[in-house]
């Protein structure tokens, strides 16, 4: 028997089309980054980070209001300046401290249960600005006008201490329930465990589920041939691909589809 | 101990590098590609909205654990619903225990909750999920994993059979009386005779 979709009903087609909102999948992505599970530590900080420098932002450009005009000839002519030959203002590398600071307090968060899956360094190159040593800016700029360090730290802690104090901690409330889902299921282990993890694995693994997802959307619409051309491309484009077995059985009801007819 | 060994000798394995590279899976990238399913799948399987997120948190708790043992030989989606399926069971068997309130009875009953995103052209359609949903919790935890697992994610014969542990036979005839009941159920929801195909 294969589990076509030639007597799908509607009401298992709705069923099917009850998933998250975007911001629910946002909340969640939170609460999980606050539980220190490391799902949601990359897109976690990285919007705890955006939300810092935007916050930043803010603050510098009234700060920035307040200088002498000396000041701020000196930062227009630093602004004016190539980008080669002046490629950083002062706010970024207060922002790459913030960010340096996101880092390790997400880090600090995910020790509490987590030992090894995403270390800060492999945030790092995705998610710092790249910024090249402050030169003269520094220099023409008071240095009051700006958030010190100390205030960085401290809005940064808040927030991620917040985050922290929004959800449960994990061992308490589902600690019971994990641990017996975690021994009821064994998955096969021989696959060793591995702290480099490619980067790319991730725009690979969604473009795998995209194409395999319209190939059984077209499929369930009764075009074949659309289903049939994006297995072959899947196919074509991931051959030893993490959702092989997927491809297969698309191309099991294909062939099954095509001989019901 | 030699025969091993000959064993071994007489069926050279190839070189490493010429093995199909196994990608490897991190947290994040399953949760990337996986969450919504395995929401929807929780949903399904009878999770109230009210636990919802504490049972994915302990889905993805239990994936963090275990993923460094997973060795690709099942389907990662296998997998994850294998996870999911007992997170769920264990949150179907807490709710039982628990004593009636006002929202276990709401969630128990599913059109006297709000349907999930509703919106203006899509009313018809959140018609069918509340019928569907309520249909869904009136059949026995057995019917409804596999009819989620099978109708509602999809999953093969096989795959179905892998991940509750039962017979290949079983997971046939299960499915099918868990289809015969559904339809009976949306059948008497809607207040009409069944109609036979």
């Amino acid at each position: 028997m294969n589990f076509t979709d030639d007597d799908d009903s509607v009401f298992e087609q709705a069923l099917r089309t009850d998933l998250p909102s975007m911001s629910e999948q946002n909340r969640m992505r939170q609460r999980l980054l606050a539980a220190g599970i490391a799902a949601g530590t990359a897109l976690g900080s990285t919007n705890v980070a955006a939300a810092t420098q935007a916050s930043f932002g803010a603050s510098a450009l009234s700060k920035l209001s307040a200088l002498s005009w000396p000041a701020k000839l000196g930062l227009a002519a630093a602004l004016a300046a190539p980008a080669a030959a002046v490629p950083v203002i002062y706010p970024s590398v207060q922002g790459a401290d913030l960010v340096s600071q996101v880092q390790s307090s997400a880090a600090t968060v995910r020790a509490r249960s987590v030992a090894r899956t995403l270390s800060p360094a492999r945030l790092q190159p995705s998610e710092v600005p790249r910024i090249a040593e402050p030169a003269q800016p520094a220099e023409m700029l008071p240095e009051p006008a700006l958030p010190s360090e100390a205030t960085a730290k401290a809005r940064v802690s808040a927030a991620t201490l917040s985050l922290a104090a929004a959800a449960p901690s994990p061992g308490t409330n589902g600690s019971a329930v994990t641990a017996e889902a975690s021994s009821a299921f064994d998955p096969p282990s021989n696959m060793p465990a591995s702290d480099a993890l490619p980067t790319r694995n991730a725009s690979t693994l969604a473009a795998e589920t995209q194409l395999l997802d319209r190939a059984f959307a077209a499929l369930a619409a009764g075009d074949r041939s659309t289903a049939s051309a994006l297995v072959g491309e899947h196919a074509r484009l991931f051959p030893n691909g993490l959702l092989r077995q997927e491809r297969e059985r698309a191309r099991a009801r294909i062939t099954a589809n095509s001989k019901g007819e | 101990m030699n025969a091993g060994a000959l064993g071994r000798r007489a069926v050279p394995r190839p070189l490493p590098s010429a093995e199909p590279q196994a990608p490897v899976l991190d947290l994040a990238t399953v949760y990337e590609a996986y969450f919504r399913y395995v929401w929807r799948c929780l949903r399904s399987l009878g999770v109230r909205d009210s636990q919802l997120e504490d049972a994915l948190q302990d889905v993805f708790i239990v994936v963090q654990r275990r993923l460094p043992e997973f060795d690709g030989r099942a389907a990662v989606r296998t997998w994850l619903y294998a996870i999911a399926l007992r997170v769920a069971r264990k949150y179907r068997e807490r709710a039982r225990r628990e004593p009636a309130s006002l929202e276990a009875a709401r969630e128990a009953d599913p059109e006297l909750s709000a349907p999930h995103d509703p919106s203006g052209d899509q009313e018809h359609e959140s018609e069918r999920l509340v019928l569907a949903r309520r249909a869904l919790s009136a059949l026995d935890d057995d019917k409804r994993e596999i009819f989620v697992l099978a109708r509602v994610e999809q999953m093969s014969a096989p795959e179905i059979a892998n991940v509750l542990r039962i017979p290949l036979n079983t997971v046939y005839s299960r499915l099918r009386t868990a289809r015969l009941a559904f339809e009976a159920e949306i059948a008497r929801l809607r207040g009409s005779p069944r109609s036979t195909p």
